[in-house]
């Protein structure tokens, strides 16, 4: 009896996750005096939305990854990525296209350290005592702009992501 | 009296088990898979390539390689030496790439190793065991 009582708990439970996990929030629109629902674009206008979503900055930062890599004056930084794990391979990856999407105004993924508290708090977090210098931001600034060149992105939008990024230097150097 | 101790130890330690695997379920499927969880995976490598004397080599190398496939982009450095490339692992491997890479050039291409210099960046390296586990525990598409 005490074992089915038990089963039966860890069933529901498992039903439970299953039914929380599964809700899943939907942007749709219904046009009033229709019957059509038109999907919305909730980032329309936004850099991450004109270059492509999550396609656009997937290449922008598969390039912007290959010139940080290749960059002598701040690969060393991130030395925990060449450790030989793929994992942190991954992460390292993973966390750049994170931060991409979010400071391109798309939807707000970037998961980092205090990154609850926004970007900047968390660039802020992310950086306390490893005192980068103007020349290590100026170095990684030059890879990413010289990946929005590979990706052929439009001058406005260029500048617009070259713009917020430039806004977190204060955050990040001389932390 | 020793075997009812034994068992109650068993059931609190089983309890336990579940109640923290089951939490961690729900957090690791609770927002779903982040889209960057949803992208293929990407590895990247740096080479050495200071064995080549003839400077030419090195855009024959950066075009020949942007051809292979699995390999997304390439950032070649001439007057460092070196070149790095971030490809699909599923498609071409480190070894593969630096196999060719010798083959091309008719020297020996080795990984070029980073050192740490001062502070590093603690990301890669903190995050990796949590999102390890959540990819492994997330069911959702």
């Amino acid at each position: 009896m005490k074992k089915a009582k038990f089963i039966l708990l860890g069933s529901s439970m498992i039903v439970a996750s299953f039914s929380l996990t599964n809700c899943t929030k939907t942007n749709t629109v219904t046009e009033p005096g229709t019957t059509t629902t038109v999907t919305a674009n909730p980032y329309a206008g936004t850099i991450f939305s004109n270059e492509g979503m999550y396609a656009g900055i997937d290449s922008l930062n598969t390039h912007f990854v290959a010139n940080v890599v290749a960059d002598n004056n701040i690969n060393s930084i991130f030395v925990a990525a060449f450790n030989g794990s793929t994992n942190n391979e991954y992460n390292f990856v993973s966390s750049l296209y994170n931060f991409l999407v979010t400071a391109t105004s798309g939807p707000n993924i970037y998961d980092g350290p205090g990154a609850s508290q926004g970007l900047a708090a968390s660039m802020k977090q992310v950086h306390h005592g490893m005192n980068i210098t103007t020349a290590q931001f100026t170095s990684l600034a030059g890879d990413l702009a010289t990946a929005i060149h590979q990706c052929k992105w439009s001058k406005a939008d260029s500048t617009g992501l070259m713009t917020a990024a430039a806004s977190l230097a204060p955050d990040i150097i001389g932390q | 009296m020793k075997k009812n101790r034994l068992k109650s130890i068993f059931k609190i330690s089983g309890i336990t088990v579940l109640t923290i695997f089951f939490a961690l379920f729900t957090w690791a499927n609770w927002n779903g898979p982040s889209p960057a969880d949803k992208l293929k995976p990407k590895n990247f490598a740096l080479f050495d390539l200071s064995n080549i004397k003839d400077n030419s080599a090195f855009t024959m190398l950066n075009t020949q390689l942007q051809k292979t496939s699995g390999v997304l982009a390439t950032c070649l450095k001439p007057a460092d030496k070196i070149m790095s490339v971030v490809f699909y692992p599923d498609v071409v491997s480190k070894d593969d790439i630096q196999n060719k890479l010798s083959v091309w050039s008719h020297v020996e291409i080795t990984p070029k190793a980073i050192v740490a210099t001062g502070p590093t960046c603690p990301v890669a390296g903190m995050m990796g065991s949590f999102s390890m586990l959540k990819r492994f525990l997330c069911i959702r598409n």
